[in-house]
This record gives structure tokens, C-alpha cells and sequence, in this order.
């Protein structure tokens, strides 16, 4: 069992090829969004001297996340799911930064326009992701009696936790997370690849602006 | 040779299939006009989202209509150079894959060599290198001579708008909807093309700069003069300046340089009175016109196979390298023009 793994979600792009549920290949690049993302998948085979046809899933970080590079993404995983006739898994990014530390946590990510998405995973479960002000979800953190840790992707909230040692700034999805947030994600198949949207979360600030 | 041809330049999703070049197999685009229409004009950043959500749909369509699948495809081609940059990644992405997962070659566009060669499909025996191609569209208005495949000489461009933006503003201005030309065109049969003597800048001049500013200023002017304006006067004054500089530029710039073959090319170039003006010049000097089907005029992907079935002849395939670029150069020579672009 082949499965390509792919993150386009922040600044870092993220190709995997993990085989019976291990890691067997990786590309990683520090670049703009996404733009060598094919590239990168063509090393990742050639590294293991396989080919497209030897894939039987994909699993894509879906968001929330950088708008073009999961634009990239989304449509470069479900296209060659397409083609390849395979399922896909969608991959959230608060799921995965959960995945890196274990439970209980709190995950976090920028919003834009001091809002936050974030999640709180409980030892029995995850509540779903939402979005709210900073300064809200921050209370809200600070009050929290069972917190264990608070892991963001990006560093918007840093000086929000001075010297707290529950926090930790993120910078990229770790590969293992990545996998292992892969093993509990459902997949999907058929027309439901093809409907596959980024999880933008929020309408764009175009939008937002116009609907004031 | 069976292509695939993506686009996804700027508001329109398309996908098609074309078979040597010519064939058009089928030919499937997706308007997002009703995503766009409460902001007043294209936003990328909605463009990029409907190119995201529709263009799985696109291509399944455009092959179920062709009747063949994947595995049939000899070649993917897509608009990789020329429109709006968040746009160009979605459709460069789908095909990249395509040509990974198939095995197949990948074809990189640039957006206006699509418009041209809607004319040259299925053509080769009656047009011929040398000719005149006059893009008129929503982002450009060029005079090229195209001197063989992918090689280009600028004749002549717009120092401002383009032809089709200024088209599209007017038609804003009178609530009349997209796209503005057609609409224009609808209002203007039943109206006085004499109504309004509107500018038309640079009309003299012997080279062959256009310039519309001027004259959508003039238009958008007198709209606001007076709000109970016939619209069917004014629309048919205004697509008439339209085409009196359109028509008499190219007109001496074919002549200039000899040039006995014209085509008309881009959205623009659906204009019946347009296409009627042209060729009606063009038999006074004895000139031949050229036009697209009528739906390889707008933004599709029929184009852009049409282009990549003879530009693989000469270019051969492209790398999974190749990057989105929204003002790219055109051509063998680098054809790189200044105006102010809609393109980011
Ligand atoms: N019947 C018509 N008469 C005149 N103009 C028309 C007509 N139909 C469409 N148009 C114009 O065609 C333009 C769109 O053409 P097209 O899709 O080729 O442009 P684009 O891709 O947006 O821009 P470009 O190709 O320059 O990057 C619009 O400006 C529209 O008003
Ligand atoms: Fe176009």
C-alpha cells in the first residue's frame, strides 16, 4: 500500500510517499508557494524508483492555510486521484498539529484580521475547528484547567504566552505528524475528490468587505 | 494526436479536447461571471476559488463529451503565461498532474498565442505565414505580424485600456451586464451609430498605437450627462468609434507591411459589425479576413490545444518546471509590450 502525502500549506511544501504505513520517501522545499510541488513529486517516485501508477491513495493537507498554495495543492492531489483512480484523504491542518504532541491541546493558526482558527482536543476527541478573535480564544486558553499544551502553525500568539512552556510555535507540519494524522483520517472517493475545496474557512476579505 | 487544452487565464474555467490540432472534439468552459458580478469586475482571489472547485468537473466533461478517457490522451496542454497569476496555478497544476499521472507530455502556453491560433486550426491550406493578426480581448489590443510558429513581431498595441476593457466598463456604467460588448452590440442594432460624435484618439496617426482612454472617458461622460440618454444611440456611437479605430489601424498597418492576410482574434472579435467593417475594408484593397468559429473567440481551452498541437511541432514537450507567470513575453523573440496590465 503506497500512499503520496502532500502539504501546501505554509511556507514549507511537504511531498511523502509512505509505504505499508512508514515513511519511504521525501521531498521537502523551503520556497513560494507550491510552485515546484510536481517537481517534487516526480523526486519522491524517482527515489524510490516508482511511478505514479504504483500509488493507491493520496492524502492532502486541505487547510486552513496559505489561499494559493492549497489552490496548488487541492487541485494537484485531486486531479491525479482523478486520473489515477484512487481515493484521497483530506488532512486538516489543526488535526495534524494535534497529531504532533498528543492530546490534550489547544492548536491555533492566524486568521488574518486578528481572528484565529483553533481547535481543542480533548484526551477523548477533538472539538471542531473554528474561528474567533485572538483575544478571545487567548481568555479562553488562560482559563483553561486541563491545559497541557498550546501548539500554533505560525507565531502570531508567542508574546501571547511569554516563557510558558506549553506553547510552541510551528513553522511547518512535521512528517510524522503528517502520517499519523493520515492513519485516523477517512478518505474519500469519486465525485466527492472532484467537489474537494480548500477549507478557505472564511470568505475572502473582498468579501468580507463588501457584505458590511 | 489527441490534446488536452486547459485554461484558467483569468475568470473562465476551460477545458477541451482536440485532435490534430484541429478536431475540436469538444470544448467546455465555465463562466464564473456570477461569482464576480456584485464586486464590479474579476477578483482574483474568487477567480482562483471557483477555477479550484469547478475544474475536476471541466475536464471529466470535456472528455465524457469527446468520448475518450485519460489513457487516450497524447498530450496535455495549458495556458501557463498571461492572466492573473492566482488563476494560471490552478489550471498549470491540473495539468501538471495530468501529464505526471498519464505519462504524457506537458505543453505550456502563453494565453494570446491561444487567441491566435483559434484562427490557424484547420486553416493551414488557406492561411498563410506572413499574416496580421489583430487580438482584440479584455486585457489586449495588438497587432501582430506572425511570421511562423511562435514567432511574433509587434505592430502595433494600446498605450491604456484594451479594447474589450473599455467595452466591459461602458456596459458597467449602464448596468448592462457581461460580457459588455455583447451587450453593447444587442443595444446598438436598433440605434443611430451618428447619434454622438465620441473622440477617436490616435485614429490618424500613421503607426499603430491604439489608445482607448480618451474615448471611454467621452462615452462615460455623456452617460452621466444625462441619465434618460437613448442607450441604443449611444451604444451604437460608441461600438462605432470602436471600430473605426480598430478597422482603419489595421488597416494601414496591413498595408504598410504588405500584409494580405488579417485575422481577428479574442473575445472582441464576436462583434458582427466588427467583423462586417473589416471585411468590408479589406475587399476595397482586395486584404483577406480571417475570423474564429465563434466559440473559439472567448477564453476556452480548444485554443490552447489548437496552439500546443504546433508549437510541440517545433518546442517539444515542457518540463514539470514550467512556472505561472501573469505578464510574460510572447514568442520565439520575446515580444514584451508596456501598457498597464489587468494582470498581477
Ligand atoms: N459580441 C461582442 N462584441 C464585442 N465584444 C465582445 C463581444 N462578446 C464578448 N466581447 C468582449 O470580449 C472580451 C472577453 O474576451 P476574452 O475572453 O478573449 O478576453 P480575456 O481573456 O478576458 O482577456 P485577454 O485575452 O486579453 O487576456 C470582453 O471584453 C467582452 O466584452
Ligand atoms: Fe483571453
Amino acid at each position: 500500500m503506497q500512499t503520496l502525502l502532500l502539504d501546501t500549506s505554509g511556507p514549507f511544501t511537504t511531498v511523502l510517499i509512505t509505504k505499508d504505513g512508514t515513511l519511504s520517501a521525501s521531498c521537502i522545499l523551503r520556497d513560494r508557494p507550491a510552485e515546484h510541488l510536481h517537481e517534487q513529486i516526480q523526486t519522491a517516485l524517482d527515489t524510490i524508483h516508482s511511478s505514479p501508477r504504483d500509488l493507491n491513495r493520496i492524502a492532502a493537507v486541505v487547510g486552513p492555510g496559505s489561499w494559493t498554495g492549497l489552490n496548488i495543492g487541492v487541485t494537484a492531489a485531486k486531479t491525479l486521484a482523478q486520473v489515477l483512480q484512487i481515493p484521497l484523504i483530506p488532512l486538516y491542518t489543526l488535526d495534524v498539529l494535534a497529531a504532533s504532541e498528543g492530546k490534550p491541546s489547544w492548536t491555533l493558526m492566524n486568521a488574518g484580521r486578528s481572528q484565529c482558527y483553533y481547535a481543542q482536543h480533548s484526551s477523548s476527541g477533538s472539538a471542531e475547528m473554528a474561528v474567533a478573535p485572538i483575544d478571545t480564544v487567548t481568555r479562553q486558553i488562560h482559563t483553561d484547567p486541563d491545559l497541557t499544551r498550546i501548539l500554533e502553525y505560525g507565531d502570531t500568539f508567542k508574546e501571547r504566552f511569554p516563557g510558558n512552556e506549553m506553547y510552541r510555535s510551528m513553522d511547518r507540519l512535521p512528517p510524522d505528524a503528517l502520517v499519523q494524522a493520515m492513519h485516523a483520517a477517512p478518505g474519500i472517493q469519486g465525485a466527492d475528490i472532484k467537489s474537494l475545496t480548500p477549507v478557505y474557512l472564511q470568505p475572502s476579505h473582498v468579501e468580507q468587505d463588501a457584505s458590511r | 494526436m489527441l490534446i488536452l487544452g486547459i485554461d484558467t487565464s483569468c475568470d473562465d474555467t476551460g477545458a477541451a479536447v482536440v485532435e490534430d490540432g484541429h478536431q475540436v472534439r469538444s470544448n467546455i468552459v465555465a463562466s464564473q461571471y456570477e461569482a464576480h458580478e456584485r464586486f464590479g469586475g474579476v477578483v482574483p482571489v474568487i477567480a482562483a476559488r471557483e477555477h479550484t472547485a469547478n475544474i475536476s468537473f471541466i475536464i471529466e466533461s470535456a472528455l465524457e463529451t469527446a468520448r475518450i478517457s485519460f489513457a487516450d490522451l497524447d498530450a496535455v496542454a495549458v495556458s501557463h503565461h498571461q492572466g492573473l497569476m492566482l488563476s494560471l496555478v490552478v489550471g498549470v497544476s491540473a495539468a501538471k498532474s495530468i501529464a505526471l499521472a498519464c505519462d504524457i507530455p506537458l505543453i505550456g502556453i502563453h494565453h494570446l498565442e491561444g487567441h491566435i491560433y483559434s484562427n490557424l486550426m484547420g486553416r493551414s491550406d488557406e492561411l498563410h505565414f506572413p499574416f496580421l493578426c489583430l487580438t482584440v480581448a479584455g486585457g489586449h489590443t495588438l497587432l501582430l505580424k506572425v511570421v511562423s510558429h511562435g514567432t511574433y513581431e509587434l505592430l502595433g498595441h494600446t498605450r491604456d485600456d484594451a479594447a474589450g476593457e473599455v467595452l466591459d466598463k461602458v456596459a458597467r456604467h449602464l448596468n448592462l451586464g457581461y460580457p459588455g460588448g455583447a451587450a453593447i452590440e444587442k443595444l446598438a442594432k436598433d440605434g443611430n451609430p451618428h447619434a454622438y460624435s465620441f473622440p477617436r484618439p490616435l485614429m490618424n496617426r500613421p503607426d499603430g498605437e491604439f489608445s482607448f482612454s480618451g474615448l471611454k472617458t467621452a462615452v462615460t461622460a455623456a452617460i452621466d450627462r444625462d441619465p434618460d440618454l437613448n442607450q441604443a444611440d449611444l451604444c451604437a456611437s460608441f461600438q462605432q468609434a470602436v471600430i473605426d479605430l480598430l478597422v482603419s489601424k489595421t488597416m494601414r498597418i496591413a498595408q504598410k507591411h504588405q500584409l494580405r492576410q488579417i485575422t481577428l482574434a479574442g473575445g472582441v472579435a464576436l462583434n458582427t459589425p466588427l467583423r462586417k467593417a473589416l471585411q468590408h475594408a479589406a475587399q476595397e484593397h482586395e486584404y483577406q479576413i480571417f475570423t474564429p468559429p465563434r466559440d473559439l473567440c472567448m477564453d476556452n481551452g480548444a485554443m490552447v490545444a489548437g496552439a500546443a498541437y504546433s508549437l510541440y511541432q517545433e518546442r517539444g514537450p515542457d518540463p514539470l518546471s514550467i512556472a505561472a507567470l501573469a505578464n510574460a513575453p510572447l514568442g520565439k523573440t520575446g515580444i514584451r509590450y508596456r501598457h498597464e496590465s489587468k494582470y498581477k
